[in-house]
């Protein structure tokens, strides 16, 4: 398993200062936002060959982009219109591949069976567009896909090629188990950001409800070989590059051990 | 034999755009005017009723002689010879804009103009995403007199697209308004009998003029796009004619 940094830790910064608090907290691999950061690779003042080369020059390699979710509707309006929301899934695809990724990682829409819908074919019909790529579908606390139930509704009627990103944050804000959540499907997981939190609150890894040791177990034994990104937020216990170091190294002492 | 000068192409990587004449026949030009009418309400015979009519884009591109105006006219080919011979994708259609007569006689040339592709809340391209082609064709089916609505480029504008996308994101401009940005040289009114084109680049600045004559401006657009463009989507080479073959 290999580690990477996640620009949660710091949302503000833009690419060039994120490269750096990545490279000063160890870390040679960065997963960025589509939305959300300034790091974004469509912010205003930089364009994808500048992403690429700054990536390059920084000696960081990108290990994933979050684009944005399936939700069925436009998000100018709100109206149901799958393919409109396609369009933008699809185009957030094609600019993850032009950053040198096969995959991109995104989430569903509202708590409906509507978005449930909309998100089984959105995710075939993405999938059909882009052939060798990866859809990496992420938990998140009030999303249709937050818990094992909607994973399970889910799973089994999508590609292949439709894996899982298991966020450990997310599942505890949600009250979830994260236990059975990875056993259950340890042999689909694609991605996994952890977080440690007590309750919803984010606290330096170690000492939150992360069952760290036994989920690295769990994904041990499923071979999974992937990335664990390292997914600070809010950060208050320090600065990000410190915060950061100091996770990483948590979880390569157990990967050690 | 080609249809394209050498010419014609350095003047097209000048200046963004190349205007020829004459290139429908006049079964082309007689079909397809036969399915647009039929799409308008108004009524042929009675320009009175031409003023402020509709609509601006009836949904007839993929009516047979309204497809023939591209693909068994010079134009799609002498598009090929821009961008190279087999690259451009055959399945756009050519979309209708009209600009119906305004009965208005204060004509001012346009100030302001726009980069294609981009989101506004009516076009329907989805929020946050640029669409991009290579060359876009504009052709008239009527005669498109001087303040009579003609399609409008500022020259040069592609060069300035071309270095800026290089240090900054193509959805920096909304709604496709690079007008502040950009260094604008005096706009060209592209006028012309029937069967005038023009060929534009796919980041040249445009618009579409008011129209102050008494017939309507009846203009076929049409965006081509490389057959792989989804792969050039973010690219902005150093060279900008890198992905057309026949200019470069």
């Amino acid at each position: 398993m290999n580690l990477s940094f996640s620009t949660t830790a710091c949302p503000k910064a833009e690419l060039p200062e994120a490269l750096e608090i990545c490279a000063a907290a160890g870390f040679d691999k960065i997963e960025l936002f589509r939305t959300w950061t300034e790091s974004s690779p469509v912010h205003d003042d930089t364009s994808v060959p500048m992403v690429r080369d700054r990536l390059d020059t920084a000696g960081v390699t990108l290990t994933g982009l979050n684009i944005r979710n399936i939700t069925g509707r436009k998000s100018d309006s709100d109206e149901r219109n799958l393919g409109y929301n396609l369009r933008q899934v699809t185009w957030d695809m094609h600019l993850a591949s032009a950053l040198r990724l096969s995959s991109a990682n995104t989430k569903g829409g509202q708590r409906t069976d509507e978005a449930l819908e909309d998100l089984i074919e959105g995710v075939n019909t993405a999938l059909e567009r882009m052939e060798d790529f990866t859809l990496n579908l992420g938990n998140h606390a009030g999303n249709r896909l937050e818990g094992l139930d909607d994973f399970k509704a889910i799973m089994p009627n999508v590609n292949d090629r439709a894996k899982i990103l298991l966020d450990t944050g997310h599942l505890l804000t949600a009250g979830e188990a994260i236990l059975p959540f990875a056993e259950a499907f340890a042999d689909r997981i694609g991605l996994v950001h952890l977080r440690d939190q007590k309750g919803e609150t984010p606290v330096p890894f170690g000492e939150g409800d992360l069952p760290f040791d036994d989920l690295i177990k769990i994904l041990t034994g499923a071979g999974y070989d992937g990335t664990l990104v390292i997914e600070l937020e809010k950060v208050t216990w320090g600065e990000p590059a410190e915060a950061a170091a100091t996770a990483r190294e948590h979880i390569e002492n157990l990967l050690a051990s | 034999m080609p249809y394209l000068s050498d010419d014609d192409k350095t003047f097209f990587r000048e200046n963004g755009y190349l205007v020829k004449h004459d290139l429908l026949s006049e079964k082309q030009l007689h079909d397809a005017l036969d399915v647009v009418w039929q799409n308008l309400d108004c009524d042929r015979n009675n320009p009175q009723s031409w003023i402020d009519a509709g609509p601006n884009h009836p949904r007839i591109g993929a009516e047979p002689a309204i497809r023939a105006t591209l693909y068994e006219s010079p134009v799609f080919p002498m598009a090929e010879e821009l961008v190279g011979h087999g690259k451009l994708s055959s399945n756009t259609n050519p979309g209708p804009h009209f600009r119906f007569p305004t009965g208005e006689t204060d004509w001012k040339m346009p100030t302001h103009g726009h980069l294609d592709g981009y989101y506004t809340p009516t076009n329907g391209v989805p929020k946050g995403t640029v669409g991009r082609f290579q060359v876009g064709a504009s052709f008239y089916l009527n005669n498109v007199v001087h303040k009579g609505g003609a399609f409008t480029i500022w020259p040069g504008t592609h060069i300035q697209a071309a270095e800026y996308f290089k240090k900054h994101s193509l959805l920096t401009f909304k709604g496709g308004n690079a007008n502040e940005t950009f260094d604008m040289p005096d706009p060209v009114e592209i006028t012309g009998g029937p069967g005038t084109v023009c060929f534009w680049h796919g980041q040249l600045m445009h618009t579409g003029a008011k129209n102050c004559a008494e017939e309507i401006r009846m203009a076929l657009i049409t965006r081509l796009t490389r057959k792989d463009n989804n792969e050039l989507l973010f690219e902005f080479p150093e060279d900008i004619w890198a992905n057309y073959d026949g200019i470069n």
